[in-house]
This record gives structure tokens, C-alpha cells and sequence, in this order.
């Protein structure tokens, strides 16, 4: 897939995978690529972003079999962002689809 | 390519950071191959998923510098949210009046058009029906009756045409109608 539709969308994705709950950065590379064409390390250098922007926070758990994790955590901010990005993405797709939509005549918009 | 080379790959291409924010970075891209081997993968699988330390260089750089200049537009549209949302009530209350004394008027009316019109063309199918069926019994009138028939065909296959795009347009409009009444609801004026 082409990697300039991904580059603006990923940051909403990994925020929306966060508010279903705290994750650490394994499980959250391996959800992100298995379900969007990205290689593992994608997920890395946005979540070093996001909490640099103060939208997500780490802390150290422990975990059953190995040394404890660095989980990541969506800060009230995260959320704000996330819903506001969710709508505008919302929007911006609805748009994209009604321009680039193909043989949609038969389709209600609904 | 396995972990001790991955990193150091990475390291090399992350240049000019600082001390910290190498070693962070170092830290959680360990973490992820020790996870990965713990998960049954080989560490050359896990680099290779990975993908290159070039290019994860390359986005952590990216992310750390100063956030790109919002174009002119979206500033113009968050602009007009923030003036938007300063009067919710406002919204809320020509809703309620709008919909009780134009919309909801008008979409009973514009419903029954629209029924009235199904029914013309469930009607004319039947009156078509039934008249074809007769047609045998017209003896020397049957000729013209056949044409009367194709022609009453004809009619009723616009018909059904504007009948299925109202219908369309309609559920569309209704949609849209409900959208926007929400967005209002929402944000106000």
C-alpha cells in the first residue's frame, strides 16, 4: 500500500488502539502490522512522539514470564486528540470515498 | 542480520541525539527482540520484521523534529470551530424549532408524495397485469389493445424510475438531514 496514505493515519490508529486499554510496545507493533501492511518497527517512533507530545505515558509492570514491561498509557490529553482526529478522519475519509468511490450510484450513503 | 547488529546499525543512524534519547530508544527496540524470542521467533525474523534500522532511524529523527506548519485552510477551519462552539444553546433550541415547524411538515409531506407515487406504480403494475390477461377476450380490438398495453408499459417503466431515485434521494436526504441536526446539536451555531 502506498506509504504516504499510511504516514498520517498511524498516529490515529495507535491512539485508538491505547484507549482500548494500556498495552506495551510488542503487542501493540504486533496487533498494528498484522492488520496494516507496516513493518514492526513502525509503531516505535510514534509512540515516542505521542509521549513527547504528552498524549501517552509509560510505566513498568510486571510480567509473568520475563523482565516487567514498559506499558503505554493514553493521557486525557491522548484522548482529546484521539477524538478530535477521529472526526476529522471521519470526515476526510467520508470525502475521499464520494470522490474516488467508483460505481457507487446503486449504493445509499446511509 | 541478528540483535547485538541491529542495534548497533541503529545506533550508527541515529546520529545526533542526545545520550538519553539514544539509549531509550536502544532499550525498547532490545525489549522488543527479547519479547519476539520469548513469543518462539528467531532474532533474524524479528529484524527483518522490524524492517530496516535505516529507516527506524529515519522516523525516530522525523518525530523528534519541530511539527510541520498547519496549512492556511485548517487553521481557517479550527478557527470557525472554536467560534462555533460558543453557542451550543443556540443550536439546540433552532433545532427543536426548525424541525417542529418546517422539517417534520415536510418530510410527512414530501413522504406521502413519495408513497402516493410507489402506490401509482403498484397500481398501474396491477391495472397492467390485469389487462393483459384480458387482452385474448378483445377478439378484433386486440391489436391496438396489445399497443395500448406497451405503451402503458412503457409509461409505467419511467414511472418506476422516478420512483426509485425519489426513494434514493429521500433516505439520502433523510441521512444527511439527521447528520447535520446532530452536528448542530452538538456544536451549536
Amino acid at each position: 500500500m502506498n506509504s504516504q496514505f499510511k504516514k498520517g493515519v498511524l498516529d490515529l490508529c495507535v491512539l485508538a488502539m491505547l484507549q482500548k486499554g494500556d498495552s506495551y510496545g510488542y503487542d501493540l507493533a504486533d496487533t498494528l502490522s498484522k492488520r496494516i501492511q507496516v513493518a514492526d518497527g513502525t509503531v516505535y517512533p510514534i509512540l515516542r512522539k505521542l509521549a513527547g507530545e504528552g498524549l501517552v505515558t509509560t510505566y513498568l509492570k510486571e510480567s509473568q514470564n520475563g523482565p516487567p514491561r514498559k506499558y503505554y498509557h493514553l493521557t486525557d490529553d491522548g484522548t482529546a486528540r484521539l477524538e478530535k482526529d477521529r472526526e476529522e478522519w471521519k470526515e476526510f475519509a467520508t470525502a475521499v470515498n464520494g470522490i474516488v468511490g467508483g460505481a457507487s450510484w446503486l449504493r445509499l450513503n446511509i | 542480520m541478528v540483535k547485538t547488529e541491529y542495534l548497533k546499525k541503529l545506533e550508527a543512524e541515529l546520529g545526533l541525539m542526545s545520550y538519553k534519547d539514544v539509549k531509550d530508544i536502544l532499550s525498547e527496540i532490545s525489549d522488543h527482540f527479547d519479547e519476539g524470542v520469548r513469543m518462539g521467533h528467531t532474532e533474524e525474523e524479528i529484524a527483518e520484521n522490524l524492517g530496516s534500522p535505516v529507516d527506524l532511524a529515519k522516523a525516530y529523527k522525523e518525530g523528534t523534529s519541530p511539527l510541520l506548519p498547519t496549512a492556511p485552510r485548517k487553521r481557517a477551519s479550527e478557527y470557525t470551530n472554536v467560534k462555533r462552539e460558543q453557542d451550543p444553546a443556540a443550536g439546540k433550541i433552532f433545532v427543536v424549532i426548525f424541525n417542529i415547524f418546517v422539517a417534520i411538515p415536510l418530510w410527512i409531506a414530501l413522504f406521502f408524495i413519495i408513497l402516493a407515487a410507489v402506490g401509482i406504480f403498484a397500481g398501474g403494475i396491477a391495472g397492467l397485469v390485469a389487462f393483459c390477461l384480458a387482452i385474448p377476450t378483445f377478439g378484433a380490438y386486440m391489436t391496438p389493445c396489445i399497443f395500448l398495453a406497451v405503451t402503458l408499459g412503457l409509461i409505467l417503466i419511467v414511472l418506476f424510475v422516478i420512483c426509485f431515485f425519489a426513494v434514493k434521494y429521500f433516505i439520502k436526504g433523510t441521512s444527511a438531514y439527521i447528520k447535520w441536526n446532530k452536528k448542530l446539536w452538538r456544536e451549536g451555531f
